[in-house]
């Protein structure tokens, strides 16, 4: 048994949880799957590694609609932490049912980027090592370094452990350096308007409008999203240029001063599409004109959800 | 019936000489992904001819398309009114699965005019896949890595040329007349089958599916539904990736007098596929919606066209965010005792 899974049943057994949310090594190599674990003797199948790649908090959020009265466990890197936090500010969540058990996070990869380091062959074998992973296939083996195949949202990442939490197993990690943070959306804002608009049109026009940014989203949790509206409908479902901007646009306004960056969003992306970029310009934003950072306090009020009499509103005209 | 090969330097001959008449589709890669998108001047097929990522539904059943536009005065349909369509480079899986969506779009009680304008003549060269990928499960469903009985031509692999061997009377036609075929050796034939062989027994043996259909229509009550349903996103990307998957939405764009009817790809994963007008949605959860779409595909597709509707592509093997393998769910459904 794994330090992990050995931590983690003590807390079960301690905490008398209902419920524990947390990873579960997955059907294709180098992929975890989200597990849920009801019954002690289960926890043995929990791991936690850089495969691990989707945001818990969804699941969370899920299972407390269906079922409020449960205590629920969360096994939470940084940015799942931080998205629990964000909800529990928003009065989604009650911090009191969930215990946070954060694990220290190296980064996570992204399923696209693997793909084409490997040049679209499969893995049937890989080991996991600190600065590398060994992909193994029917006809070859390959040495990838982890920089190549991590979450861009991972490689920027200043909170890779829990804000709050707990417990937490193992020992803290450290963030990407400061000025890494908004590297990508440097690099937007010194291209001319036009090559911006040439950039955002080359990416979003790969959409398929599968929504799979939208529901791996812990913050998209509306019971009627504005995509779903029909009477009357706001924006089409189809692929024409405009219906997919709006759509992406209306959904990194929604998600200004909440969104976490935990880039479960474009890891969920089947066609690799940068949603990071549009969604970091907007944290940015946020970070600079009202100087706040989504899921670092549970009780302290989202930045669009505050009032301060004291605001210079430079940006009111 | 005769082989032929096709060297491979000849490729982009003979790719040109068959879009003097037809629009020819076939896998290219652009920005990190694999789609089949129709040859011009410039665009060439990627010579590897990897499973893609998009579907080849979207060749015959594109994600939007326009199907009426319309004025004050007029309306005019949109069905498809280019050459015959041929595709190059379909794996069988895929070749498959335009049977099926053949099944659905052209049955015998009603024929959808958009789906048949593009796919009627059309010609479909279906690549032998010398290594299938470890995703790949086409041999669960009847089907191989070599089988070409939905194709029109079989098409081999043999690293400096390509084998062609017709399979329909419209595949032996079209072959007949190409300037770029010479006739296969024996050699080069052996060589083929040996791929074939090699292929074939390299795919892990199949689970037995016999009881499956039985199993599922007993046990909609069982765990494995709210385990499969806890994990899932309600995501598209499942339905999207699906060579088979054909449900539509269809919306009307209008402003002022001028409007076009489209249909679009939708999914039963989302709320809204089963909300009705009232406001009533008779599918309100996640578990419903997974079971719906496994049972399509397992269960219901069996009693409508004595077929699965899975192929075994992969596709949503590799791309689920969350790891919902389908091979895994059939695997577990099969050992569940029945509590009916």
């Amino acid at each position: 048994m794994s330090n992990l899974q050995e931590k983690v049943k003590k807390i079960f057994s301690d905490e008398k949880l209902d419920l524990l949310i947390g990873f579960e090594k997955g059907t294709l190599p180098l992929r975890a799957a989200p597990s849920f674990v009801r019954k002690s003797e289960d926890l043995d199948k929990l791991i936690f590694d850089i495969t691990c790649q989707n945001n818990l908090a969804k699941h969370l959020l899920n299972e407390i609609k269906r079922n409020p009265d449960q205590k629920i466990g969360i096994i939470a890197k940084g940015c799942d932490a931080r998205a629990i936090i964000h909800l529990i500010s928003e009065k989604q969540l009650e911090r009191k049912k969930i215990i946070i058990i954060g694990v220290p996070c190296c980064g996570v990869i992204s399923p696209f980027k693997l793909k084409n380091v490997l040049n679209g062959r499969e893995v049937t074998d890989c080991t996991i090592n600190n600065e590398t992973v060994i992909c193994k296939g029917k006809d070859y083996e390959k040495e990838i370094s982890r920089t190549d195949i991590l979450s861009g949202y991972c490689l920027s990442c200043q909170y890779p452990n829990a804000p709050e939490y707990d417990y937490f197993i193992g020992e803290q990690t450290k963030p990407a350096p400061p000025e890494k943070q908004f590297e990508k959306v440097d690099e937007l804002e010194k291209m001319t308007p036009d090559e911006r608009w040439e950039y955002f049109k080359k990416e979003y026009s790969k959409c398929i409008r599968c929504n799979a940014c939208r529901n791996a989203c812990p913050m998209c949790f509306c019971d009627e999203c504005f995509i779903d509206r029909n009477k009357p409908r706001w924006v089409g479902k189809g692929n024409d240029i405009s219906d997919i901007m709006i759509y992406h646009i209306m959904r990194a306004i929604h998600l200004a001063g909440r969104c976490t960056s935990c880039g479960a969003c474009s890891r969920a992306c089947p066609m690799g599409i940068d949603i990071e970029a549009l969604n970091k310009r907007v944290t940015k934003e946020i970070k600079e004109r009202f100087g706040f950072t989504a899921g670092l306090d549970c009780e302290k009020n989202p930045a669009l959800a505050d009032y301060k009499t004291d605001d210079n509103d430079e940006f009111i005209m | 019936m005769s082989k032929y090969k096709l060297k491979k330097n000849n490729i982009e001959n003979f790719l040109n000489e068959l879009r003097e008449e037809y629009s020819v589709f076939a896998p290219i890669e652009s920005d990190g992904t694999v789609a089949f998108q129709k040859l011009d001047d410039v665009k060439l097929p990627d010579i590897s001819l990897k499973r893609t990522d998009r579907p080849p539904k979207e060749i015959f059943f594109p994600h939007t398309e326009v199907i009426l536009s319309f004025d004050d005065k007029n309306a005019e349909s949109g069905e498809y009114r280019g050459k015959p369509i041929a595709v190059f480079g379909l794996k069988s899986c895929d070749s498959k699965s335009l049977h099926i969506l053949d099944n659905v779009f052209l049955d015998s009680s009603y024929t959808d005019t958009y789906w048949y304008k593009r796919r009627s003549n059309s010609l479909i060269f279906t690549i032998g896949c010398n290594n299938p990928l470890p995703s790949c499960f086409c041999n669960w469903f009847k089907c191989g890595p070599f089988d070409s009985t939905h194709s029109d031509v079989a098409v081999t692999d043999i690293e400096d040329s390509f084998i062609l061997e017709p399979v329909s009377e419209q595949g032996t036609e079209y072959l007949a007349k190409s300037k770029y075929l010479e006739k296969a050796e024996e050699k080069d034939i052996k060589k083929a089958e040996a791929l074939k062989e090699k292929a074939e027994s390299d795919m892990p043996q199949p689970p037995d599916l016999k009881k499956l259909k039985e199993i599922l229509d007993n046990n909609q009550n069982d765990k494995l539904w709210e385990e499969l349903a806890a994990k899932c996103l309600g995501c598209g990307v499942c339905a999207f990736s699906c060579p088979t998957c054909y449900c539509f939405d269809i919306q009307d764009d209008s402003r002022r007098n001028k409007g076009k009817r489209v249909r679009i790809w939708d999914t039963c994963q989302e709320p809204l596929f089963t909300k009705e007008g009232s406001g009533h949605n008779p599918r309100p959860s996640q578990k419903g919606r997974t079971l719906q779409r496994f049972m399509h595909k397992l269960s219901y597709m069996i009693e409508t066209q004595n077929n699965f509707g899975c192929v075994g592509c992969g596709r949503c093997v590799t791309l689920c965010p969350v790891n919902i393998d389908i091979r895994d769910f059939i695997k577990k459904v099969l050992q569940v005792k029945g509590d009916k």
